[in-house]
């Protein structure tokens, strides 16, 4: 009965906890990064392997996406660069904003900016 | 709570408590010697293999739901299983199907438990070790551990089973024990190692096992793995001792609970962000850094650990003097002389800390974060520590206050959380710049005090490289290639060494020419940093070095802390800047040797650099404790 009990503790204290296992690394742009020469891709390098259909990429200007197509997003053979090219980019401010599934399932997202100027 | 943590918790347990009953009944069938009991067995397999089928097709349910969840509703079932992890599930749940006809088909038959046996090693591929897939070692040593623990589970639910359904004799029972105790003690050992493995590679540092939420679920499974230990350790007492029946089977009981309580907190694990990504919040006012004490205090340290050394020395004489007369005032007098070597050692071998004292940074120790460190240097700390960082700002010297000298090896003592916390929050009469300075202006001002620091440091760099010796790193820097895609001078590490040669002064120009003349076989990548308009005179057409164009001087400026030597540490900053300097990067990214154009030997022939690189090539991979803390 003792037993019983102290199992049923244990499996009520398993915590509620799905957080991002797979983080960024490194950026193409580099987050917060003020550049002359407008980007032709974005290459973002994750610490894991990451689901090649379980990911997405918006680039904004001012709040309005810009389109992507979905065609030109391409991995690398470990799974964990993803890069996606762009069309030819004003100068603006722009915020990248991604969201992956790791491999181990775990989901992650986030955004960073950058500036072109002229 | 997590669903799919319990979901697993619950299938683990229930599937090693079937294994269990059928591997019992081959290996102990004297436990079931009549046909009542062997009918039961049979009843009972069914209704566990039904209800782990039930709990494989909610855990693809499960994780069709928190994708569905992830991807704003677009997600169907089936596209959930083109992920890793739905793959491995619907894998499980379809090797689960197939053991549960032949079950019903065949009987408890040998096949049914090596399809159970798949379904278990399964359990490893949809975990955490899945993002080190390049690690096959380590891919490995997962699916051993986990196949051994759930084993070791198994045996001991279907021994519990068997206890409770069957009329045991006790010698019956005292065989069957023995021969699992026997199989238990290697299998256990080969358990704990692994477990050790991969916990090394999730947590990564001891930091991350005492303040992470990882940590801490290890560390209960730890607590639980001890207990089971124990009772282990009490049954195989019992088997010497030739005890009562009713104990070993309390024992056993003990040892199955705390193997449920090893099985929840795996799951739990399974379910959290390893150590070694996570943020670490350090819980403690102070961590323990003897090395640091020792540099910051030397003689108190060693007056200290002197005094510790002599506690246990004494403690240990007197434990020898009274163990055969009196055992019980030897263990006191060891253990009195262990706790007061302890009380006297600890609190001078440790440091203050903070909760940011393990954080990582989030600006790489680059070129940009550098200068844009030192902009900030010179708008807010100029005043106290000096333009040159050396302590000697104008209101330290009128109000006579301690201002550090920001040039000398300490910077590097302590982490950049401590460095943050302290710009941050104060220190002594040092105000914090939380409220005029933002998170990512504080790791700038960092990287600079950083560089700065080991740019002091570096005067000790010399034209040859000192062997297994790698501590300065390498400060990064990005560039557009030809084709407008960007690239990092980190890019280069793990692959192959650098040798990058820093240009401020045309006439130094012929040097990369005449480099370029032989670079057949060159070991090193050659990286050209220089003004724009200068690359054109360097080579025309296409070359094997990178040219990176320093329009801003950034790379330039950035990488002149490196510039100092004995001859020329320049303290003041007021020598010109140097027309060439090359450094020599090794394949970790660190810098190993230093020319500078006005002091000599000021360059080697490429034949001699490929030498000095070919003496590197052979020092193999070097784990410093200098290693890159911003990647």
């Amino acid at each position: 009965m003792q037993g019983r009990r102290v199992l049923v503790s244990v499996c009520l204290g398993l915590p509620s906890l799905v957080m991002a296992h797979a983080h960024l690394l490194d950026s193409e742009p580099p987050a917060h990064a003020q550049i002359t020469q407008a980007p032709t891709q974005v290459r973002l390098r994750f610490s894991e392997p990451v689901e090649k259909n379980f990911s997405r990429i918006d680039v904004q200007a001012d709040g309005q996406s810009i389109a992507l197509s979905p065609s030109s997003l391409q991995w690398d053979a470990s799974g964990k660069v993803l890069q996606i090219q762009l069309p030819v980019l004003g100068a603006r401010q722009y915020q990248v904003t991604w969201s992956i599934l790791a491999k181990d399932g775990h989901p992650g997202k986030g955004r960073l900016g950058f500036q072109v100027k002229r | 709570m997590d669903a799919a943590a319990l979901l697993r918790a619950l299938q683990i347990g229930m599937l090693a408590w079937l294994w269990g009953l059928l591997w019992t009944q081959r290996f102990a069938p004297t436990l079931f010697h009549q046909p009542a009991h062997r009918q039961h067995l049979l009843t009972w397999c069914g209704r566990l293999l039904g209800v782990v089928c039930g709990l494989q097709v909610l855990r693809v349910l499960v994780h069709a739901w928190s994708l569905q969840q992830f991807m704003g509703g677009e997600l169907s079932v089936m596209q959930a299983l083109h992920t890793h992890v739905g793959q491995v599930l619907a894998a499980q749940a379809g090797v689960l199907l197939l053991a549960w006809a032949w079950l019903c088909w065949r009987g408890p038959h040998v096949l049914v438990w090596c399809l159970l046996l798949l379904v278990m090693a399964g359990m490893a591929l949809s975990g955490h070790v899945v993002s080190s897939a390049d690690d096959r070692f380590l891919s490995v040593t997962s699916v051993v551990h986990v196949l051994l623990a759930q084993l070791w589970l198994a045996s001991l639910l279907g021994l519990l089973h068997a206890a409770r359904q069957a009329d045991l004799v006790h010698l019956t029972w005292r065989n069957v024990l023995a021969r699992l105790s026997t199989w238990a003690l290697p299998g256990m050992v080969v358990l704990l190692l692994s477990g050790v493995l991969i916990s090394r590679w999730s947590v990564a540092s001891w930091p991350g096992l005492l303040a992470t939420p990882y940590g801490a679920a290890l560390l209960i499974k730890l607590v639980w793995v001890v207990l089971a230990l124990w009772c282990a350790w009490r049954l195989r007492h019992w088997l010497a001792s030739h005890g009562a029946h009713a104990r070993a089977h309390t024992w056993l009981r003990r040892e199955g609970l705390a193997a449920l309580g090893i099985v929840c907190g795996a799951s739990w694990l399974a379910a959290t962000v390893p150590a070694a990504h996570d943020t670490i919040v350090w819980p403690l006012g102070f961590r323990w850094a003897p090395v640091i004490a020792w540099k910051q205090d030397p003689v108190t340290i060693t007056q200290v650990v002197l005094g510790a050394a002599a506690c246990v020395l004494l403690a240990v004489v007197l434990w020898m003097v009274w163990r055969r007369r009196h055992a019980r005032r030897a263990w006191l007098a060891l253990g009195g002389g262990g706790c007061m070597a302890l009380a006297l050692a600890l609190p001078a071998t440790t440091i203050p800390a903070y909760p940011t004292t393990y954080m990582h940074s989030s600006a790489r120790l680059d070129a940009e974060s550098v200068m844009a460190g030192q902009a900030l240097y010179q708008r807010w700390c100029t005043d106290c520590h000096g333009q040159h960082g050396l302590g000697d700002g104008p209101v330290a010297k009128q109000h006579q206050l301690p201002a550090a000298n920001l040039t000398e090896p300490h910077v590097s003592w302590h982490t950049h959380g401590d460095m943050f916390w302290w710009l941050s929050h104060g220190r002594g009469a040092m105000p914090g710049f939380s409220s005029v300075t933002t998170v990512d202006e504080r790791w700038h001002l960092i990287n600079y005090l950083i560089a700065l620091s080991l740019g002091h440091e570096g005067r000790s760099i010399g034209t040859k490289p000192a062997a297994f010796n790698p501590w300065l790193p390498s400060i990064d820097f990005r560039f557009q290639m030809d084709n407008n895609n960007f690239m990092s001078l980190s890019e280069w590490r793990g692959l192959h060494a650098v040798h990058l040669i820093i240009v401020n002064h045309e006439s130094e120009l012929q040097r990369v020419r005449d480099l370029l003349k032989d670079m057949n076989g060159f070991p090193a990548q050659l990286v050209v940093v220089t003004r724009p308009a200068w690359l054109k005179d360097v080579v025309k057409g296409p070359c094997e070095a990178v040219l990176v164009p320093d329009a801003d001087g950034v790379i330039a400026k950035a990488w002149s802390q490196y510039r100092r030597s004995f001859a020329a540490p320049d303290f003041q900053n007021e020598e010109p800047e140097v027309a060439r300097m090359e450094f020599l990067i090794d394949r970790y990214g660190f810098v190993r040797a230093r020319w500078r154009s006005d002091e000599p030997p000021s360059t080697l022939d490429v034949a001699q650099l490929k030498a000095l690189y070919d003496s590197l090539a052979v020092e193999g991979e070097i784990k410093s404790a200098a290693i890159h803390q911003h990647d």
